[in-house]
């Protein structure tokens, strides 16, 4: 306790240099939130997109090998309606919306070409799509399947119509207003063909525009002759319930029913799942950079400290101070420096956080579209940056401190 | 200044960060640390970057590709009758006589049906001669079977997301349908020689790869629609690329009566730009939050050895130094710790990036879309290098400097009481 004591008026004594030393803990410490904050964020609004852009947060299917090949051939899997899922699924605690959905391939003819596109339906008592005098992210939204490049949502007013992306509508050369013949399968195994309106055009990564097309529900259900959904999607009140949801419905009296697959969005969405692990890393190579840098200016200054602080060692060794108690006393001052400077530094990186973000965010160009980057940091988050920044303090006092302790005290009293 | 009082003046700064070992010691290893993080960081961005690059064009997508027109890059790959280049051979021959040509593959790329007992997916086919492709294509991983050899010219690899779709395993037979030029719809019966895995799940997922006699067979021609065009290295790429739009393919148009285009593979690859783009941000904000945190340290530091020898200025200057002499002589000292600190800082830092990569380097997770796990090395880039040393310089001898003109300035008896 004395050592600790000492060490904490050792710091106040060379305020200059306690100074600068937890100076440079601080401001590293401060930068290592920040970029979690900015990873943190990213991933955040990531998770976001992934759940609206079609995934929902739990999706119900009849089973397991519609999610390998189902997904745009649903004619092995339509939900029997004697279950009722519809009605069960959103009495359900924590579920926002219930919506059913159904994906078919088919060929779209304009006059000029015919391509392949696959098309997925949802009810469109809702509107789908971003546009854009709407914000690119809403939170409150059940899907957000895109940003309309020109035209207006999907709605009950055009029974047949249709949004594709804008690199199909090249290749067709079609614009708002015109409309494609579309050639599917239906079930049984006749053929269908089917006029549908295009009244709206979205824009996105080059290969979903050219393949991916959406339209309404109940115009996939008479087109494929099918009386329900090949899955349903849940949306919740909040991401994080998934689990407990998920778990509930395994739980219920469905479980035994064959009919009846249950998959959270984090099992579906394999390119989230490796942004995320990606992402990760990059926090923890930066971490491990920061926290080298970090861990050599401890280092340095208490070697210089120790150095500086010879003569002082001497006299207190010949003072009858044990090698143990100078040892335990740099050592002591390292953690009380990386203890302080840490702490301090989380606290100057979530101000600096929050005063970025009141001023509008990081602005960068992405696809052509500047986007706002905020920075959210989170406190549980900031366990794995502390605690090294302390054990190095420690650890990086040990040597210099050992050396002091070992050399002869007619030595140190005479070292200049 | 005259030339002599400079020289003193540097002579002098010398013998000062001589003079105080301890203290150099202490400034010169905030730099040299700064550096070293710097450099390992860089390392790992460039060989990020690196690395998407590469994989990509090796995947199958060449440095440039050569079609007829830019509409084949949108609709070709459903569609490729209407892209056929004349005289493919003889284009080859001339883009292979350019020096930074390494290799000329013609390709075709169209979509087929392929079923295996009663299961039948939609697939992606590419087709190039067997013989260049299983060299060329370094990132391919078979992962079951083997790759194809010349001699099994209806041989087939299948992407191993497709394989589990449709349950087969080398040794199978498939049937592959598609339309032919004419507008019917031809079959040709297929071996498979192997599971390929490329590494990029969307791909794997609905991938064929067959021999170019097979599917020219099978599709009833004798040309290609595309020539992939590969470089000895990916930075030629621009230079290549004017070359083509300037001299060759304007004479090769004329040579074989046919329109010609060729487009980067920056331009091709939509992976690329989605992934690059969320890359270099992340890395972006990565770096700048390294670079601010290291310019801070360094300028902490230089500045806190400039105060703890106030009282040496006020000496100094009550012998008769200037202003600008003080000035002048900390700027001196800052720049001679920065170029010294920096130098050693950033060979350390080069030195501890290829002792990393000595071990074995670091093992990631699979990057997205890919399926394959990637071992991160460390490649710094030398000019962002430079770049980096000379704002260390910079910043180390702002950061000595702005202390010692606040001292300079100051009056001589309050410095001489500074403690």
């Amino acid at each position: 306790m004395n050592s600790l004591y000492m060490a904490y008026r050792n710091i106040f004594r060379n305020k200059r240099r306690s100074f600068f030393t937890l100076m440079s803990i601080i401001i590293g410490i401060a930068g290592l939130v920040i970029f979690q904050g900015f990873i943190q964020n990213q991933m955040v609004q990531f998770r976001q997109s992934v759940v609206q852009g079609g995934l929902g947060h739990i999706q119900v299917a009849s089973r397991s090998e519609y999610f390998l090949k189902g997904e745009y051939n649903p004619f092995d899997y339509i939900l029997p309606h004697a279950l009722d899922l519809d009605h069960s699924l959103s009495k359900i605690e924590h579920v926002k919306a219930v919506t059913p959905m159904l994906g078919f391939t088919g060929l779209a003819a304009s006059s000029q070409k015919t391509i392949s596109l696959l098309f997925k339906a949802f009810p469109v008592n809702e509107p789908l799509f971003a546009t854009q005098n709407t914000k690119r992210s809403d939170p409150t939204r059940v899907l957000l399947l895109g940003r309309l490049g020109s035209g207006t949502q999907l709605s009950e007013a055009v029974p047949n119509g249709v949004i594709i992306g804008k690199k199909a509508a090249e290749i067709l050369k079609v614009n708002v207003g015109d409309v494609i013949t579309v050639m599917g399968m239906q079930s049984g195994g006749g053929m269908n063909g089917i006029d549908m309106q295009v009244v709206g055009i979205y824009k996105g990564a080059t290969t979903s525009e050219k393949y991916f097309a959406y339209t309404s529900y109940s115009l996939a259900k008479s087109f494929l002759a099918v009386d329900g959904p090949s899955a349903y999607l849940l949306s919740l009140d909040n991401l994080c319930n998934t689990d407990i949801v998920a778990q509930g419905l395994v739980n219920t009296k469905y479980a035994d029913n064959p009919h009846f697959t249950v998959r959270k969005w984090t099992d579906l969405a394999v390119y989230y799942r490796q942004v995320n692990t990606m992402y990760t890393s990059f926090l923890t190579v930066i971490r491990s950079i920061l926290l080298l840098v970090i861990l050599f200016v401890i280092v340095n200054t208490q070697t210089m400290s120790v150095m500086e602080r010879m003569r002082e060692i001497g006299t207190l060794r010949a003072l009858g101070t044990t090698r143990l108690q100078v040892m335990t006393t740099f050592m002591f001052e390292g953690a009380l420096l990386g203890t302080i400077g840490s702490v301090l530094g989380v606290i100057l990186g979530f101000i600096l956080s929050w005063i970025f973000n009141l001023m509008g965010g990081l602005p960068m160009v992405y696809d052509g579209e500047t986007v706002y980057n905020f920075f959210t940091p989170d406190v549980l988050g900031m366990f794995p940056n502390i605690w090294p920044v302390i054990l190095f303090a420690l650890m990086g006092s040990i040597l210099p401190a050992r050396k002091a302790g070992k050399l002869l005290i007619a030595e140190t009293l005479r070292f200049i | 200044m005259s030339k002599r009082l400079f020289i003193k003046h540097v002579v002098m700064a010398g013998r000062n960060i001589l003079r105080n070992k301890r203290r150099t010691l202490l400034t010169l290893m905030s730099i040299v640390i700064g550096l070293i993080g710097v450099t390992l960081l860089d390392g790992f961005i460039h060989y990020s970057m690196w690395g998407l690059r590469e994989t990509i064009i090796k995947n199958g997508l060449g440095h440039i590709q050569v079609a007829v027109s830019t509409q084949y890059f949108d609709e070709g790959d459903m569609d490729p009758y209407p892209f056929m280049l004349k005289n493919y051979q003889k284009l080859g021959k001339k883009l292979r006589s350019l020096p930074e040509v390494t290799n000329v593959i013609p390709v075709i790329h169209s979509a087929g049906v392929l079923s295996f007992q009663g299961h039948s997916e939609t697939v992606m086919v590419s087709a190039m001669p067997s013989d260049i492709s299983s060299k060329l294509l370094s990132f391919r991983n078979i992962i079951k079977g083997r790759d194809i050899a010349d001699a099994d010219n209806h041989g087939v690899l299948v992407g191993e997301g497709l394989a589990k779709k449709l349950g087969v395993i080398p040794g199978d037979v498939l049937s592959l349908l598609t339309a032919t030029k004419g507008g019917s719809i031809n079959s040709i019966d297929l071996d498979v020689v192997g599971i390929s895995q490329s590494g990029i799940s969307l791909v794997d997922d609905s991938a064929v790869q067959m021999n170019l006699n097979a599917a020219q067979e099978l599709m009833m021609v004798d040309e290609v629609p595309l020539i992939l065009v590969f470089l000895e290295k990916t930075e030629q790429t621009d230079s290549v690329m004017l070359q083509l739009k300037q001299h060759l393919l304007p004479k090769l148009e004329k040579k074989t009566s046919q329109s010609l285009t060729a487009k980067p593979w920056f331009e091709i690859s939509d992976y690329y730009k989605q992934a690059n783009g969320a890359y270099s941000i992340v890395l972006l904000v990565a770096k700048l939050v390294l670079l601010v945190v290291t310019v801070f340290v360094i300028a902490n530091t230089m500045s806190m050895a400039v105060f703890e020898r106030m009282r040496e200025i006020g000496t100094l200057r009550a012998l008769g130094t200037t202003q600008w002499g003080i000035v002048n002589l900390f700027l001196l000292e800052g720049l001679i710790i920065g170029i010294v600190g920096s130098f050693i800082g950033t060979l350390l830092g080069i030195g501890l990036c290829d002792l990393i990569n000595a071990l074995g380097g670091i093992k990631l997770p699979p990057q997205p879309g890919m399926s394959v796990p990637v071992t991160i090395l460390f490649k710094p880039d030398l000019r962002s290098l430079l770049q980096s040393s000379v704002i260390t310089v910079i910043v180390a001898t702002l950061g000595s400097m702005s202390p010692a003109l606040r001292a300079a300035r100051s009056r001589v008896a309050d410095i001489l009481r500074y403690v």
